[in-house]
């Protein structure tokens, strides 16, 4: 037997106190009886007639005793070796990140990996289970538990690594979780060590294996990519670039700039050693398309020698405004990417947003709307107003709030409060003051109260307000931002449908993904492949956006080994391998326990 | 101390003896001793010295001898009271023990007996001299309240001092016969030394079944001092419960043995009844026991 915490023995060290203060007698009650005579007559027959009363007297301390073990065997954490009749139970947790492509050896390390796990797989007892879990963004059961082998060689056979960052870290505490139960587990995590969380995941976890495949190798790649509106050129965009080199000497890489295959821009920059190089393409404009940038040359790891960017063509947004003030159309008119038409007809197809101001917003509008001063949203009706309400928060990160100081406004009255499923943007000390969510199927900000009764037109935060979440509504701040992410981010659209209709995801390898719409969201899970992914929508709805791997973790192709663990863990971890037996030692405990209860009720309450 | 009523019942009642009194003045009980009283006992023939008034008149005329009227002598008779006060008669027994002392000498002083209260330890007390008639009760009472239980027993040793028993003398015994060194010597030597011996068994049934008692205990012993370790439970108040059952029986059988009455007054039960019983008891037996050795002659 061993235990997981054999420092809690030291509890036994307590018996001997507890004997001495036993035998001080310290809990006998002196009583006086007119005389012992007949007593000493009891206690003697007793003595004769039960030659173990002695043992019996003391039973209770002895019991006390034995709970006291059982006790401290029980925070000792006690375990005896596994049945190996169940035969043991393996997991392979292997790293599916982006770097496991790397060519570093050749073919890749994830290759490597693979013929390593099948040669392990090889090895197994008949009786052996094993299961085969995939560490890409998310961590992914290959094969669940099974003692069919030639079902796990073919899982593992089929599976590939991702091209986005990976979570070792949650693999294996997910294959903690699934293996708990089990007597005899063992976990190998097969990896090339890119994974920042590895040593923390070698220490909470020591029982595991870590078996590192891979070689150092030098790597270029395109750390960040970002197209950005041009702040001097209107519907024209500029084109943010990082390189970074990660091992070897400083020295020359080509770079290429595509849009829609036309290059646009190709040089040879020098690129330092471990330090990034930005550089700035202007001038991206026409029907826009999805721009390539591309490191020619080659290096270990392909997959950060390209990354793409979808450039949205650069249209003005048609804006319907209804009952709107010239103070309104005057600040979104300063804008050239708005092209605003100005009616009191509510009807809103053909157009990419509408602004309702003191005007009732129908029951489905037809595009995304900001409601200034609404007393309803169709059927629902907003809170009563209230008086001088006084800002309190707000939040700065959303983006119709960006350069938007509302501190200090001076309101007659709003509709303030929570309008049911809606988020509050800015609050008040009597409720939300503006909101965003969804009604009609349409994504929507409603400001709770009339502007013009308020002093925000005044101010300089009114015309960035309106421009910021006409922006927001129109999808024009998604260019750079949502329709370029990093590889293994998880994808939501809002917005696209009704419950029970489906988005289509078809990513960069062809496959398509289908996703329920559920409580006005689709959700995909992370985007583990790098490339241009399309989304269709059931109301032919579409966009596109690409997904580039722009993470140092994955570039920096040097091989991690991790410090062998304590010796102190590697004991913990030989329990954490075997029968824990606490259970049986606690319910022994609970059974003593309730004997000692009705010994000591026979014997001094009866 | 005691209750008006309850002296008055006892005034109707009298402890009779078996044997016939032998005391030296005159008294209530019917004497060997041919007196002065009115009961005619005997004749015999007239012997010169007697007194010429007792001569039967009729007797001589009938018969021509001379024949003398001989009459029951009455003479009083001694009664000795010994309580025993070790420290083990505390508590309830104490007060039944004292009320039951108190209760004799004022029946015994009732019936124009000599009455001598002792109390026993380790030694032997007397209240002081015999006293007699109804106003010495009054002493006897001071005398028992003033009396606390303390020391050790020993009744073999302590009944060694008392006085010599004349025939028809009744010595009553008020103890718990708790007494490390046995009962039997002290009850035999009580028995052989002459006149009548009744013990009156003062017993206290909850120290015998002690049910308030359980768990890990020390138990003193009230008179030495010592200890002992037990642990009570269920099963040692059955044991404790037998071994009294058992050592009452072994007392029981001595008395038997020894010609000894026994009476068992237990100190939770109303004192005043129990001597009730206990009187009317010792009377029918002298009314049955006595009628074969003294006929049915009255004390």
């Amino acid at each position: 037997m061993t235990f997981a915490n054999p420092a809690a023995l030291w509890l036994l060290a307590t018996i001997a106190p507890l004997t001495a203060l036993y035998f001080l007698k310290v809990r006998r009650k002196r009583v006086q009886v007119p005389t012992l005579l007949l007593w000493a007559r009891v206690v003697e027959n007793q003595r004769l007639a039960r030659p173990f009363d002695k043992f019996r007297r003391h039973l209770l301390f002895l019991l006390q005793l034995l709970a006291l073990l059982l006790l401290t065997l029980a925070l000792a954490g006690p375990s005896i070796p596994g049945n190996r009749f169940l035969g043991r139970s393996v997991v392979w947790i292997v790293d599916g990140s982006a770097s496991m492509q790397a060519k570093a050896p050749s073919p890749s390390r994830f290759e490597l990996a693979r013929q390593l796990l099948l040669d392990e797989l090889g090895r197994l007892d008949g009786g052996d289970e094993a299961m085969v879990v995939l560490a890409g963004p998310e961590p992914k059961v290959v094969a669940s538990f099974t003692r069919d082998h030639d079902r796990l060689a073919a899982a593992v056979r089929a599976m590939d690594p991702t091209g986005a960052a990976g979570s070792l870290g949650s693999a294996v505490e997910l294959s903690a979780a699934l293996t708990r139960s089990r007597p005899d587990r063992s976990l190998v995590v097969i990896t090339d060590g890119s994974d920042p969380s590895l040593q923390r995941t070698a220490e909470q976890y020591p029982q595991a294996r870590i078996e590192v495949v891979g070689r150092d190798a030098s790597n270029v790649a395109i750390t960040a990519i970002d197209l950005r509106r041009s702040p001097t050129v209107d519907l024209e965009s500029e084109l943010f670039v990082t390189l970074r080199r990660f091992g070897g000497a400083s020295g020359p890489v080509g770079i290429e700039v595509t849009l829609d295959d036309a290059l646009l821009a190709s040089e040879t920059i020098e690129v330092p050693a471990d330090r990034p190089t930005a550089r700035v393409y202007r001038g991206l404009g026409g029907e826009g398309g999805l721009v390539t940038v591309r490191l020619t040359g080659g290096d270990a790891l392909a997959l950060d020698d390209e990354a793409v960017a979808w450039l949205a063509p650069p249209r003005r947004r048609r804006v319907l405004c209804v009952g709107c003030t010239a103070l309104t159309g005057r600040a979104l008119a300063v804008d050239p990417r708005f092209q605003v038409t100005a009616s009191s007809d509510p009807t809103a197809d053909g157009y990419d947003a509408v602004l309702y101001e003191r005007a009732p917003v129908p029951e489905r509008p037809g595009a995304p709307f900001f409601a200034l001063g609404p007393t309803s949203l169709g059927a629902t009706t907003l809170p009563e107003p209230s008086p001088w309400p006084q800002v309190t928060t707000w939040k700065k990160t959303h983006p119709a709030l960006r350069f938007v100081d509302p501190t200090g406004l001076a309101i007659g009255s709003a509709r303030a409060g929570l309008i049911d499923g809606w988020e509050p943007l800015v609050d008040s000390d009597a409720g939300a003051l503006l909101s965003t969510g969804v009604h009609g199927g349409q994504r929507g900000v409603a400001l709770q109260f009339d502007p013009m009764g308020s002093d925000l037109p005044m101010r300089i935060a009114w015309p960035v307000l309106v421009l910021n979440t006409v922006g927001w509504l129109t999808g024009e701040e998604a260019r750079g931002t949502e329709r370029t992410v990093p590889a293994g981010t998880p994808l939501l659209r809002e917005g696209w449908g009704r419950d029970g209709e489906s988005v289509t995801l078809t990513r960069p390898d062809g496959s398509t993904l289908p996703a329920p719409i559920r409580d006005g969201v689709a959700r995909f899970g992370a985007l583990d492949q790098v490339g241009v992914y399309s989304l269709a929508g059931p109301s032919g709805r579409r966009e596109r956006l690409a997904a580039n791997l722009v993470s140092d973790v994955e570039s920096d192709l040097a091989v991690y080994r991790p410090a062998p663990p304590k010796d102190a863990d590697v004991a913990r971890a030989s329990v954490a391998g075997r029968l824990p037996v606490l259970r049986p030692v606690l319910l022994l405990l609970g059974l003593l326990l309730v004997g000692e209860w009705w010994l000591y009720q026979r014997r001094y309450r009866d | 101390m005691l209750d008006p009523a309850f002296l008055s019942r006892l005034e109707a009642l009298a402890l009779r003896s078996r044997s016939r009194a032998a005391g030296s003045r005159q008294g209530g009980h019917r004497s060997r001793r041919r007196g002065q009283s009115l009961e005619f006992a005997d004749h015999r023939e007239y012997v010169p010295g007697d007194d010429i008034r007792h001569l039967d008149w009729h007797l001589y005329a009938r018969l021509d001898t001379l024949f003398v009227k001989l009459f029951e002598a009455r003479e009083d008779r001694t009664v000795q009271v010994v309580l025993d006060r070790s420290a083990s008669m505390g508590g309830a027994k104490w007060e039944a023990a004292r009320k039951a002392a108190a209760a004799v000498s004022w029946a015994s002083l009732c019936s124009l007996d000599r009455v001598q209260l002792f109390v026993a330890d380790q030694g032997l007390a007397a209240e002081g001299r015999p006293a007699r008639g109804r106003g010495a009760i009054h002493r006897i009472f001071s005398f028992l309240k003033a009396a606390t239980p303390r020391g050790a027993t020993d009744l073999h040793g302590a009944t060694s001092g008392l006085p010599p028993a004349r025939a028809g003398a009744i010595t009553i015994l008020l103890t718990d016969l708790w007494d490390p060194a046995g009962v039997e010597p002290a009850l035999t030597r009580l028995a052989h030394r002459g006149g009548e011996l009744h013990v009156l068994h003062i017993v206290d049934r909850r120290e015998l079944d002690p049910s308030h008692l359980s768990g890990d205990l020390t138990l003193v012993d009230s008179e030495t001092g010592e200890e002992l370790a037990v642990t009570v439970d269920k099963d040692v108040r059955a044991s404790l419960r037998a071994a009294a059952t058992q050592y009452f029986e072994e007392v029981d059988e001595l008395c038997r043995r020894r010609g000894i009455s026994l009476f068992r007054i237990d100190a939770a039960d109303p004192v005043e009844e129990r001597l009730i019983d206990w009187l009317r008891a010792a009377d029918e037996a002298v009314r049955r026991g006595g009628a074969s050795r003294l006929g049915a002659l009255r004390s």
